[in-house]
């Protein structure tokens, strides 16, 4: 069993099989060895490391992704899994909470290095913009807008030549 | 509140969600915020995608770049997985010059990641500021007042023997530009217009010589001059022909004139003054013209050829110099690039050019070597620029410019609206043979995988496919062998190789 310490200092204690899936976790675990003392980790809050250990428990025997997710995010997207429309049920429920919660377990997942969770939370957010019109990405977002009119004359003329196509 | 949370997510994260978008999708977080617009400046997506052509638009972006970069086997599986799905997909592309024959291909990956061998085609002792064409068969190079010229039997570029190099005695002043005129269709058309200090044109007839080099007969070996016409006062800078315009030429000339010249009736068509002396000139289409000027800024312009006359359409302000390089790839032609004398190299797109926006898209720039481009070319994914001295070549990837190393300074300038390119590779290898450091790379030819490039006194070869190129003059026909006889071949004298092929110098 191995011993997390959240930011606001709750104890989670989960399996070590379960959470090598992160692997920040695991390069620690397998630096220190054999240890009884709890694992800080100052960037996670209480609730969000809650959903981190569940997505963990439920994709525990799941294969792993290989050597792929060593690599930073953003490098190698396209290699492991680029579409993203192929979330399956579990996943979507899981990521069915708050926008903020999603962002804090975007953060989480890219600090704690879990691969797969990563992309499953990104797809997520790239699914709210997928099909909407500026006007609507702001909406969803929340987003001023900070253009100049000048900009978004420009912005426009940038796109003309491919719209109307 | 969730709001600036979405914008205040770190770079990298909001890559891997845009990496998952489509261009529409992109176009349309473009016009969102700010924060999001500079961020995908920075990526520089645009750039590719133009140069990818538009049929991709519907595809991820990480999965574009799946299939176009290199990368680790597994990857490059899944990518010609895809593309061979996609190929599918838009049948009706498949046909004709398109890179998504490309889509695979090792070309990348050799690209990337070998170093590339380097042949020493041509040596002289004269020093003019020597100019390299190349088509699909035929190398033609100037040397002073001569033309050397060499064609491959393959009709295969990247052409995989050199047959032995010919020489046209063609001018009595020094040559200053030479154009191919080769129809790929009819290999019976292959003519070279010269272009000298004397003001004068010439065109010479080689594809008569192939045929005799073919049939192996004496008669006939030797280039046919064609014509031959007086044009400036002054020395002709720059000519340029298109091979969907015969009988066109276009030169521009110190006396500050470009002409259009009819080459079946040999008279000049049309002119028009230039604002200053011209550096260098680029057909872009049929009715379209690119010319480098003298002097900043106003050193690049555009010029139209109606059926009423030539006349200037717009400056694209921008370089801080004279421009000296420009090129455009046939798969799109409203791509300019432009190396100027400050040492940058810039992509413009003529279809957003309008106004005071003059379509500057990319800027290819080292911080750390200023030094004068003279000459650019790019295949539509990637640049070459040559350097003013020390023989040195960048390259550039004009697709992917700052994916992996993004930062906030990137997207801050231009207010977005260039991408910022860092250099892919520098190849200096010419230097280490030569000598002369201080040579400047006169002339480019870049095509996929291969580079022709003239210094001060030599022509090199440049290749990354990794195959040995084969040895020119290896056949001995009746005359080649007594001038063998007399003059051992001079190349491998000097380097002192054996007759096993050329073997690489830079490896």
């Amino acid at each position: 069993m191995v011993r997390l310490h959240s930011s606001e200092g709750s104890e989670f204690e989960v399996e070590r099989s379960v959470i090598e899936k992160s692997l920040l976790i695991k390069n620690m675990l397998d630096d220190v060895g054999e240890n009884d003392a709890a694992i800080p980790l100052p960037n996670v809050s209480g609730p969000i490391l809650a959903k981190v250990i569940e997505y963990c428990e439920h994709h525990r025997n799941d294969p792993d992704v290989d050597g792929q997710n060593t690599t930073k995010p953003g490098t190698s997207a396209g290699a492991s899994s680029p579409s993203s429309d192929d979330i399956d049920e579990w996943d979507m429920e899981f990521c069915r909470v708050d926008q903020g919660t999603l962002y804090e377990m975007i953060l989480a997942a890219n600090y704690l290095d879990i691969r797969s969770m990563l992309d499953l939370t990104c797809k997520t957010v790239a699914n709210m913009i997928k099909n909407k019109s500026p006007e609507e990405i702001r909406r969803t977002f929340n987003i001023t807008k900070d253009f100049t009119p000048e900009e978004e004359e420009l912005v426009r003329r940038e796109n003309a030549w491919c719209e109307d196509r | 509140m969730a709001a600036a949370r979405f914008c205040r997510l770190p770079d990298d994260i909001l890559c891997h969600i845009v990496g998952l978008l489509d261009a529409h999708e992109l176009m349309a977080i473009e016009r969102v915020c700010r924060r999001l617009r500079q961020l995908l400046a920075a990526l520089g997506w645009r750039v590719w995608l133009r140069s990818m052509g538009w049929h991709f638009a519907s595809c991820p972006v990480a999965r574009l770049r799946a299939l176009t970069m290199p990368g680790r086997p597994r990857c490059d599986e899944r990518a010609s997985k895809d593309g061979a799905r996609i190929r599918q997909q838009h049948r009706h592309i498949t046909a004709g010059p398109c890179y998504l024959a490309r889509i695979g291909a090792t070309a990348d990956r050799l690209w990337h990641e070998q170093a590339p061998a380097s042949y020493l085609l041509d040596q002289h002792a004269e020093a003019a500021g020597p100019v390299v064409r190349a088509s699909r068969t035929f190398i033609a190079w100037t040397v002073g007042s001569q033309v050397k010229w060499t064609y491959a039997s393959s009709k295969q570029w990247p052409v995989a023997e050199i047959h032995r190099t010919n020489t046209l005695r063609a001018h009595g002043a020094d040559l200053t530009d030479l154009a191919l005129d080769v129809a790929d269709t009819d290999e019976r058309r292959a003519n070279i217009v010269v272009a000298g200090v004397d003001g004068a044109l010439a065109s010479w007839d080689i594809g008569t010589a192939v045929r005799a080099d073919a049939r192996d007969s004496k008669a006939g070996r030797n280039a046919r001059l064609v014509w031959r016409m007086p044009l400036a006062g002054h020395g002709v800078q720059r000519i340029q022909q298109r091979a969907t315009a015969p009988h066109r030429l276009i030169s521009a000339s110190h006396d500050r004139q470009l002409r259009v010249v009819d080459t079946g009736r040999r008279i000049v068509a049309d002119q028009i003054s230039l604002p200053d002396r011209p550096w260098a000139l680029h057909w872009l289409a049929d009715d379209v013209l690119a010319v480098g000027l003298f002097g900043a800024p106003h050193s690049l312009a555009i010029y139209r050829l109606r059926p009423e006359g030539v006349e200037r359409d717009r400056f694209l302000l921008g370089h801080r110099a004279s421009v000296y390089g420009l090129d455009a790839c046939p798969q799109a032609p409203s791509l300019l690039l432009s190396g100027g004398y400050e040492g940058e190299t810039r992509l413009w797109d003529l279809r957003v050019a309008s106004g005071d926006h003059h379509g500057c898209v990319a800027r290819f720039e080292d911080r750390f070597n200023d030094t004068a481009v003279y000459c650019c070319q790019w295949d539509g994914q990637r640049v070459a620029s040559g350097r003013g001295r020390h023989g040195v070549v960048d390259f550039w990837d004009a697709r992917w410019p700052a994916w992996s190393s993004m930062s906030q300074q990137q997207c801050a300038l231009d207010g977005g609206t260039a991408a910022r390119m860092s250099p892919l590779r520098r190849t200096d290898v010419w230097t280490k043979y030569n000598g002369r450091r201080w040579t400047p790379v006169y002339s480019l030819c870049l095509e996929q995988t291969r580079v022709l490039a003239a210094l001060e006194t030599e022509l090199w070869w440049l290749d990354f496919t990794g195959r040995p190129l084969a040895m020119p003059a290896q056949r001995r026909t009746a005359t080649t062998a007594k001038k063998a006889k007399r003059k051992p071949d001079r190349q491998r004298r000097r380097t002192g190789r054996t007759s096993s092929g050329w073997p690489p110098h830079g490896q």
